[in-house]
């Protein structure tokens, strides 16, 4: 009897779904998947590179799979839920592996397959432990994303801000780091929270969005400053970079809050934005295209405005 | 109120006064999570109008407790509460823990349903709002909480408050409410005042009473 790939064709309408939301962001999300296809291809053709791409895909979905929660759903509910689950890796991620074949180390996609195959038996699931019990004495709980982001993302965020410290005097190295603590901030911002917790201040449209805005341009100049202002006494050509920078991610933060109100749905997860953000994250750092988030601001901060009208305006 | 070509709510036309309890009863799709959703201005309705007092209803004049309850990721349940202002005065946290007994520093994925919705039900009392609408609030409560939002409930009655209450189990709504609201495809079909509370029994469940129980007996 053929097997039935429930947990794929669920996979794939959701895909469907999210990329219908993307729009126009399409053709470039498409660009980006190809681009990633070529250079994965690329680096297979590399000794040890290939090897290492290995163990990142498979740290991926060994990550995937510890912190999924239709785990314990899967299993119980559906048939085969080991092949569905591995099916699911396997189409996922062969796209990025399928490449190795024909290169030298071909033996990298025969490898991963048995990598892949050993996940699904990874079942355990884990009760959320509570950590930073007294992180609203730092950050107001009102700054909910910013205190939920960082219980979730803690250990990058503070890995990568030490390394970014212990790099300061390098020119370009800090820059890097702290682009990427940025792409771990905007991803606080990817629920949508309640009703209640929207309204609550009683703000009109125009005014919560500031406030949000205030907010965060804050933490981001208070985070990224000092560490600017040593890289800056270091490298004394890097202040104009160093402040286009700055100017840069604030953008791309503003960008990131900007497009999530304007699509805001009370409780929503928008899994579609987070490609979108993820695109102009990445472009935000291609030279010429950093204009981009600043651009993009200005342009979902009224879409944002009118969205929220309908649920904070009488 | 219309979703498409389904029409949820039709013609709904009803005064509610000061310090009362309204219990909104119906069968799944009746079109009370909606009419809610109307009242608490999530949704905007295609036609007519909302009055508080002869004003037009704002959305600051409601506080809602939904049925299933969001709570953004790894917050506890401390963080949550902190989130809302207290404009309710008289809240008071440490008494109503003596009853709810919540783990506040903890996350609140952790928490049960039936916490959950305590920790939803306590940002609701913070609030100081003319109108209070609970959404299948018994729903995953033990019995002594059960009690305890019954107090609660009667308790906001007293301070003049005009309070919606829905819920599948028509015994504690029997007990609190001063009205009862029958809705059905869209339309307040029925009301019943305190005295008529024991004709809703049959009214309700009286095609169910004749046959079904031979009938389902058969069933399973």
């Amino acid at each position: 009897m053929m097997m039935e790939f429930t947990l794929l064709n669920i996979r794939l309408k959701q895909l469907q779904k999210e990329l219908n939301g993307l729009g126009l962001y399409i053709p470039i999300f498409i660009g980006l998947f190809f681009f990633f296809v070529f250079a994965s291809f690329k680096q297979y053709q590399k000794e040890p590179n290939a090897y290492y791409l290995v163990v990142a895909i498979t740290l991926l979905c060994f990550s995937l799979q510890y912190y999924r929660k239709d785990k314990s759903f899967i299993y119980k509910h559906i048939a085969n839920p080991h092949l569905q689950i591995f099916s699911e890796y396997m189409a996922v991620t062969l796209p990025f592996f399928i490449t190795s074949i024909v290169t030298a180390n071909w033996v990298c996609f025969p490898l991963l397959v048995m990598l892949l195959f050993c996940i699904p038996f990874f079942k355990f699931s884990f009760t959320q432990k509570t950590i930073f019990k007294n992180l609203s004495s730092i950050i107001p709980a009102t700054n909910f994303e910013w205190v939920s982001g960082f219980r979730k993302y803690y250990i990058s965020f503070i890995g990568l801000y030490l390394l970014a410290i212990a790099f300061c005097w390098f020119s370009i190295l800090p820059l890097f780091l702290l682009w990427f603590l940025t792409v771990i901030i905007i991803s606080f911002h990817s629920e949508c929270e309640s009703i209640q917790i929207l309204r609550e201040g009683d703000k009109s449209p125009g005014k919560y969005l500031r406030d949000k805005l205030k907010t965060n341009i804050t933490y981001i100049i208070i985070l990224y400053t000092p560490l600017l202002i040593i890289n800056t006494i270091f490298n004394n050509e890097f202040l104009f970079i160093n402040i286009l920078f700055v100017v840069t991610q604030i953008f791309l933060l503003c960008f990131t809050i900007c497009f999530k109100y304007s699509s805001y749905r009370p409780t929503k997860n928008l899994i579609g934005n987070s490609i979108a953000v993820a695109i102009i994250s990445f472009c935000s750092a291609l030279p010429y295209f950093f204009p981009l988030p600043a651009f993009f601001s200005l342009f979902y901060f009224d879409k944002a405005k009118k969205n929220l009208n309908q649920y904070l305006n009488d | 109120m219309q979703f498409g070509n389904n029409q949820v709510l039709k013609n709904i036309n009803c005064d509610f006064q000061n310090g009362t309890i309204h219990g909104i009863v119906g069968l799944n799709g009746a079109g009370k999570t909606t009419f809610f959703n109307v009242l608490a201005k999530v949704l905007k309705p295609d036609t007519g109008l909302l009055k508080l007092n002869g004003v037009n209803l704002g959305i600051k004049d409601t506080a809602y407790l939904e049925t299933v309850n969001f709570f953004y990721s790894r917050i506890t349940g401390n963080e949550y509460l902190k989130i809302f202002r207290q404009t309710n005065l008289d809240f008071s946290l440490p008494i109503l823990q003596n009853y709810f007994k919540l783990p506040l520093d903890e996350l609140v994925e952790n928490y049960s349903t039936g916490m959950k919705k305590k920790l939803a039900l306590l940002a609701v009392l913070k609030q100081n709002q003319p109108i209070f609408i609970l959404d299948e609030p018994f729903n995953g409560l033990d019995l002594e909480t059960n009690k305890i939002l019954e107090i609660i409930i009667t308790t906001l009655r007293k301070k003049d408050k005009i309070i919606f209450v829905s819920s599948h189990i028509i015994e504690p709504l029997l007990s609190i409410c001063d009205k009862i609201h029958l809705l059905e495809n869209g339309n307040f079909i029925t009301t019943f005042d305190k005295n008529e509370f024991d004709k809703i029994d049959d009214i309700l469940f009286g095609k169910l009473k004749y046959g079904a129980n031979e009938a389902i007996s058969k069933a399973i």
